[in-house]
């Protein structure tokens, strides 16, 4: 049994200081997998946090099934779709933007060209289809899994990762250099 | 036979620029990682809010334990009443609830306007 799972067994037993220490650790991954899909750094933090919260009240559930990453993952995903359906879609599109914005200008200080041509096309593609696609092709979890996660059916997850990608592709011809394409 | 092979050319193209799309996309992505370093709280912090969250739960599930309560004794004083016929108990049943629910859901309205504001 390795470190994660003696401190899993803790926590769940009820140990505060277990629970503290498993959450610490995932902390800068899971806030870095929330920027990513959000593309907003603020609202990052904020999810990252109500993330944190949930796993501390749900943790008794957490049956070992996936990795504890993939755990909080799910539950950030889940967290950031409510939240989005939720909005008013004028609220949504201004609190985009502007999160966008911020995130441009970052990474503009940074000359980060390469990003800012990816993040440009990726703020193109809708929310649940960018999530999907980051969490198949840059996490490489697989269509069921992904369909575990969001509890969908893993065709339709199948399908919409394609159009996606599609979408994507349309977008990065648009915004970036890559012209050989056209 | 040309159509065909056509068709493959052209499914071979397309999961090209599928890769080269996953391509750009993880190197993007790699990019925006190490463009922003994250500030983990310190452990006092979990445990600070772990300990908040203990306390939000406990009084939910007093309050909801109470709301039961309350509730199941009116529910069985009405049953008696009406099967004992006893009218006066029903009435006074029925005006006390109305006495003790109304301050408590002006309370939570006024409490629901100051969580706005």
């Amino acid at each position: 049994m390795n470190e994660e799972q003696q401190l899993i067994k803790q926590a769940q037993k009820g140990n505060s200081l277990a629970l503290s220490q498993l959450l610490q650790q995932n902390y800068g991954f899971l806030q870095k997998y929330i920027i990513k899909i959000t593309l907003n750094t603020h609202l990052a933090e904020d999810l990252t946090q109500e993330t944190m919260l949930k796993a501390m009240i749900k943790i008794k559930l957490y049956d070992g099934s996936s990795k504890f990453s993939s755990w909080l993952i799910t539950i950030a995903s889940r967290l950031y779709i409510d939240l989005q359906r939720r909005k008013k879609r004028e609220v949504l599109y201004q609190e985009q933007v502007e999160g966008f914005r911020k995130l441009h200008w970052q990474l503009h200080q940074q000359d980060a060209s390469l990003s800012l041509d990816l993040l440009q096309a990726l703020q193109q593609v809708s929310d649940e289809l960018r999530l999907l696609i980051i969490l198949k092709h840059y996490y490489g979890y697989a269509y069921e899994e992904i369909a575990l996660m969001l509890n969908i059916p893993s065709g339709t997850v199948k399908s919409r990762i394609h159009h996606g990608l599609k979408n994507l592709r349309k977008e990065l011809v648009n915004h970036g250099p890559q012209q050989q394409y056209q | 036979m040309d159509r065909s092979s056509n068709t493959n050319k052209e499914a071979h193209s397309i999961s090209e620029q599928e890769e080269d799309t996953i391509q750009q996309l993880k190197q993007g992505l790699d990019e925006l990682d190490q463009a922003f370093s994250v500030s983990t709280p310190s452990l006092e912090w979990f445990e600070h809010n772990l300990r908040e969250q203990k306390k939000i739960m406990k009084a939910r599930f007093l309050r909801d334990f109470a709301f039961f309560l309350f509730s199941a004794v009116v529910i069985m004083i009405v049953t008696i009443a009406i099967y004992r016929a006893i009218p006066l108990l029903f009435f006074v049943v029925q005006a006390l609830g109305l006495l003790i629910l109304i301050p408590i859901i002006t309370l939570q309205k006024k409490q629901k306007q100051v969580d706005h504001s």
